[in-house]
């Protein structure tokens, strides 16, 4: 917020506007339950944690120090030090930073070109319909994980190829969703006035079905995080992922497996991170489910 | 029943030609020269040349697609230019080992997911129930290849009772010590797959009449769980694991790199990692076929098994 006396006469401006934020926000979680709320909470604080990763970390996540290699979990280094010393804790939360830009950028991709492609197909039907159907069945009948590897074998290793290869088949589920959500919507009779009324296709599909046809896309895509973010894991544990000197959770845990024995903490506190997330996201989308709307698990 | 079945086999068809095209034509229009990128930097254009004749590369796209599917159908593979040695007898001895390993990780999910399943149902919004719902959803946000390392850590590292990598047939006995772990890593990584449908149905199963009236004749509840119950909830729980047959498979690529596994995984793994743009082909389509055909079985069989889903699907 600005300070001091300058501002004064706007004083009312930001009051007001935090006060209508604020306002905004009760209504937005009003309808939350206990599981969202928790969902919500743990998530909210690893994203913060793995942002704020160059100010709160203990160290630097490349900072070699020999004499400290592969010590177990203590006060300065709370998940241990790896075979070069460096500390894993902070090397945990420079990976989950890069792990979360990408999963949270390749899901949303997915839901917007998706929720595009579906809207547009059950809204006009036809040949368009037709057309988008065709191509996210053959997505969809793709094994994802093998489809990603196809296309790092194209594009070599590295985040861009394993981010392309999930939204090839990432967009294909919204699509369906968007699609069947916008047939029915478009017997309402809302939808109906609206072509009655001669509004422009524009203003009747973005105004209009827009924002009844999100809510079981955004509701799936807590769901969808989650499985992409375990497939980005495991791409980058066979090593396709983001290289070193600063690799994402995948290769951090891969960098551990052959000191396993003598310095288990290395693989597995790491780990706790995915797993936390991936809990706290799961909430969200059942909470917001209520537990009644099956969400599929590809 | 007949015009259900061909509708279906024509599905099955048309599924398995799309497939075969994407992976073809992803591969051979995509930028980039795969010969330049497989050989490296260092290659002259003379051997470059060589060898896109050597793999059929200078013919038209349409007759390389041909040769393909040729190669899919007869099974002659031909031969990969990294290996030297023909694609079949690469994928042959392996295609068995992971064929073993999906059916453990199955078996698996399973032998833990079902009962699982059965005591979240009969108590639905229990705290059992919730207490489940939290456990499968703490297992599926688990990478399968760090739970395969802990486990490795605790059950052969830590506790000697197994191996830690490796795959042995020597004997039934090394054969299962060798599989164990891998099948529990893989089957916990489908478990809240099994749970969730297998509850949801049997949740559906026991609000019909016929569990009513089978109560009704005063059958234990055992009884009817397992006989009248189980039987009813299991057919959607297949069709459900066979739409997701695609993590299995894709699961066995990092298994089988955790545990040091030489299956088609690791097959695949290797063919990915030096960008051996033949083995990736087929394996690509391999894979997707057995999903196409897994989904066509799973469905054949519930048309052979319950005479109500051709009535209705029959006519939808």
């Amino acid at each position: 917020m600005g300070s001091g006396s300058a501002l004064a006469p706007a004083a009312g401006g930001p009051a007001s506007l935090a006060a209508r934020l604020a306002g905004r926000a009760r209504r937005l979680t009003a309808g939350w339950n206990i599981e969202t709320r928790m969902g919500v909470v743990i998530v909210g604080v690893l994203i913060l944690i793995s942002l704020l990763a160059p100010l709160i970390s203990p160290a630097r996540p490349d900072t070699i120090s020999i004499l400290d290699a592969l010590k177990g979990p203590s006060l300065a280094h709370p998940f241990g030090t790896d075979y070069v010393g460096r500390d894993v804790l902070s090397r945990t939360l420079y990976g989950a930073r890069i792990d979360l830009l990408v999963v949270f950028t390749v899901t949303y991709i997915g839901l917007i070109v998706g929720g595009l492609a579906g809207m547009l197909a059950g809204y006009f039907g036809g040949w368009v319909d037709s057309l988008v159907g065709r191509a996210a069945d053959s997505a969809i009948a793709f094994p994802f994980i093998i489809l990603v590897l196809v296309v790092i074998t194209i594009t070599g290793s590295g985040l861009r190829g394993i981010g392309i290869g999930i939204i090839l088949v990432g967009w294909a589920l919204y699509a369906r969703l968007a699609r069947s959500e916008m047939l029915s919507l478009r017997e309402e009779q809302f939808m109906i006035a609206t072509r009655s009324l001669g509004y422009s296709h524009w203003r009747s599909i973005f105004r209009h079905a827009l924002p009844n046809v999100i809510r079981s896309s955004l509701i799936y895509s807590t769901v969808d995080i989650l499985v992409n973010l375990l497939v980005i894991a495991a791409m980058s544990y066979l090593g396709f992922g983001a290289q070193e000197p600063s690799p994402d959770l995948g290769g951090l845990i891969a960098s551990g497996q052959p000191y396993l024995l003598n310095a288990w903490w290395i693989t597995t506190l790491p780990g706790i991170f995915v797993v936390l997330f991936g809990f706290g996201i799961s909430l969200i989308g059942d909470g917001l489910s209520h537990g009644d709307v099956s969400v599929g698990i590809r | 029943m007949s015009a259900y079945l061909a509708r279906r086999i024509g599905i099955t068809l048309l599924q398995l030609l799309v497939l075969s095209i994407v992976a073809f034509f992803l591969i051979h229009l995509a930028p980039g020269d795969p010969v330049r990128t497989m050989l490296g930097p260092r290659a002259s254009p003379h051997e470059i040349d060589l060898v896109r004749q050597q793999l059929g590369l200078t013919r038209a796209l349409p007759l390389q697609y041909g040769g393909f599917i040729g190669g899919i159908l007869t099974g002659h593979f031909g031969n990969d230019f990294v290996y030297s040695q023909s694609v079949s007898s690469l994928i042959a001895p392996r295609a068995g080992i992971s064929a073993e390993l999906i059916a453990g990780g199955l078996i698996v999910s399973m032998i833990i997911g079902v009962p699982l399943a059965l005591v979240a149902a009969v108590r639905a919004n229990s705290a059992v129930d919730h207490g489940v719902r939290a456990l499968v959803t703490l297992l599926f946000a688990m990478p399968s290849f760090w739970v395969g390392l802990i486990l490795a850590l605790v059950f052969a590292l830590k506790l000697k009772w197994l191996p830690s990598s490796g795959y042995s047939d020597a004997s039934i006995g090394s054969l299962i010590r060798s599989l164990v772990l891998p099948c529990v890593a893989l089957g916990l990584s489908i478990l809240a797959v099994v749970v969730r449908t297998l509850r949801g149905s049997v949740r559906e199963v026991l609000r019909t009449e016929y569990v009513e009236a089978a109560r009704a004749r005063g059958y234990g509840s055992a009884r009817v769980l397992l006989r009248h119950v189980l039987r009813n909830a299991a057919m959607p729980t297949a069709t459900v694991l066979a739409v997701n047959a695609g993590l299995l498979i894709g699961g066995t690529v990092v298994i089988e790199q955790v545990f040091q596994i030489a299956g088609l995984g690791s097959l695949l793994f290797d063919a990915v990692e030096r960008r051996d743009y033949l083995v990736v082909e087929y394996l690509t389509v391999l894979a997707g076929s057995a999903i196409v055909l897994l989904s066509f079985a799973v469905d054949l069989a519930q048309v052979v098994i319950d005479p109500r889903v051709s009535l209705v699907r029959g006519h939808g």
